[in-house]
């Protein structure tokens, strides 16, 4: 192996470092005007995804993660709080939060905020899981 | 003092002639977001480079909750006070008439700041007024921590009204204190806000707060001033400003020197007595689908005829606001011209089937 060979293959195995290591991939969702951005997103089947939730608006927003009819659930449900319940968030004003969640079977999945007339309001976006 | 006895009794007895709106002037937020009013009534007056604005909120009936009005300012207001009893009401009926009785008349006609800072607060009847100084996260915060469940697209219109003018007069109405007061369903507490600034403007976008796309905006919007006003968007029927984009949703219904008797009415109510002895009435009724009121009424009452672009809400030039309003056409609206258009054309051609015939 040439000088020039080891230190490519070392450049390489540095790059692949971090996909490789155990630390999940970060996405960064801005909630905004009651909306989010991004408004979709993928991610890969077993994958652990650490989200940073930014609430840049003066009211409180959510983050819930869940199916078409969980999302439904929660619209009618009255839950104030959803701080430490698996795949949900609630955000304060001005707050930052992060939530990791892992991703089951391949499929999608909505994200949404159920603060009264936030979901039809469109606080709401797709994950697409392959 | 006769007359102001006399006038205070008609309008009050009137009242049950003339069909009456429900008045308030920014977008009302109830225990569950906005609450939907019949119609909003408010009068823009601008002499000597003092804007009065004179609304009123209503009580509605409601026994719980704490109801709340934000509405955005263009200066920092240097007396805030209860209106007069008649003002609104006088403006109602010189552009309609009591009907006989029996008869019904339709009316349907970011920055993560800090505190915003509290310029003045006071109590009127069971409102509690607060006039803020801060940008769209402050003055949001603050209102969410008093009490206030702002609608979803409360962020953005803040945002709005922030880019122009940072300050807001926040009013929570308390249903029980108004109950406690013996005010009934329908008693409307005036308010007057006198507001020194080169620069007037009626803030309409305010109204659609929490409404939901194609629900119509209802208001009566009074101007009196020292000129004819030029006043941007233009109204349906106003005065063609070569350069002004025509804003469907408003209709221009007077337009004349205010007459003797109206100004005479006027100036005998409570803290009116600050009219010269002649101006000009403009009156424009609004009926706009909430996501089509994407403006503000800028008013250029000097006889310049330049209304500021960025006081109707369109810092980015002419040619975006003629788009914006021309975008947010509704679709009815553009089927009922050509139905009207489609109607006359038919007409026409009818009637001189007949004479030929
Ligand atoms: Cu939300």
């Amino acid at each position: 192996m040439t000088l020039a060979r080891a230190v490519a293959a070392l450049l390489l195995g540095a790059a692949l470092l971090p996909a490789c290591s155990s630390s999940p991939r970060t996405i960064t969702v801005d909630m905004r005007f009651s909306h989010y951005l991004p408004t979709a997103m993928d991610v890969r089947a077993g994958e652990t995804v650490r989200f940073k939730l930014v609430n840049e608006d003066p009211m409180t927003h959510e983050f819930i993660i869940g199916t078409a009819a969980q999302q439904e659930a929660h619209e009618v449900g009255g839950e104030i709080d959803h701080n430490g319940l698996p795949g949900q968030a609630s955000l304060a004003p001005g707050e930052t939060r992060t939530l990791s969640f892992t991703f089951g079977r391949a499929g999608s999945l909505i994200f949404a905020c159920h603060r009264p007339g936030h979901y039809a309001y469109g606080m709401r976006g797709t994950i697409t899981i392959a | 003092m006769a007359r102001r006895l006399l006038l205070g009794c008609a309008l009050a007895c009137g009242a049950t002639l003339i069909a009456t709106p429900a008045y308030a002037c920014g977008g009302l937020i109830g225990p569950n977001g906005a609450v939907n009013l019949a119609r909003t009534t408010t009068l823009a007056a601008y002499h000597n480079g003092i804007e009065h604005y004179v609304t009123a909120f209503t009580f509605t009936g409601a026994t719980k909750g704490t109801f709340g009005s934000i509405v955005p300012l263009p200066g920092i207001p240097t007396k805030v006070e209860r209106g007069g009893d008649w003002t609104l009401q006088r403006l109602e009926r010189e552009v309609a008439p009591p009907v006989p009785k029996g008869l019904f008349l339709d009316h349907t006609g970011v920055a993560f700041a800090a505190a915003p800072e509290i310029i003045l607060q006071t109590k009127i009847d069971a409102l509690d007024i607060t006039v803020l100084k801060g940008g769209a996260f402050a003055v949001g915060t603050w209102a969410e921590q008093h009490g206030f469940n702002l609608p979803p697209d409360a962020p953005s219109v803040l945002d709005f009204y922030a880019r122009r003018s940072q300050i807001f007069m926040a009013a929570r109405f308390d249903a029980a204190a108004a109950a406690k007061r013996g005010q009934r369903a329908g008693d409307g507490t005036p308010i007057h806000l006198t507001i020194p600034t080169n620069n007037p403007w009626v803030p309409l976008r305010i109204l659609a707060l929490g409404k939901q796309g194609s629900e119509v905006i209802d208001a009566d919007v009074f101007l009196l001033t020292d000129n004819v006003p030029a006043m941007l968007p233009q109204p349906v029927g106003g005065r063609n400003l070569a350069s002004a984009p025509l804003a469907t949703g408003m209709q221009l219904v007077r337009s004349e020197r205010a007459s003797a008797s109206l100004m005479q009415d006027l100036k005998i109510d409570k803290g009116m007595g600050w009219m010269p002895k002649s101006m000009w009435l403009t009156f424009i009724r609004l009926a706009a689908p909430a996501n089509t009121l994407g403006y503000d009424l800028a008013i250029d009452a000097t006889g310049q005829n330049q209304p500021s672009l960025q006081a109707a809400g369109f810092p980015t030039g002419i040619a975006a606001a003629a788009k914006h309003i021309r975008d947010s056409l509704p679709l009815w609206l553009a089927w009922t011209a050509a139905g009207a258009l489609t109607g006359g054309l038919l007409t026409t051609m009818l009637r001189r089937r007949l004479r030929t015939a």
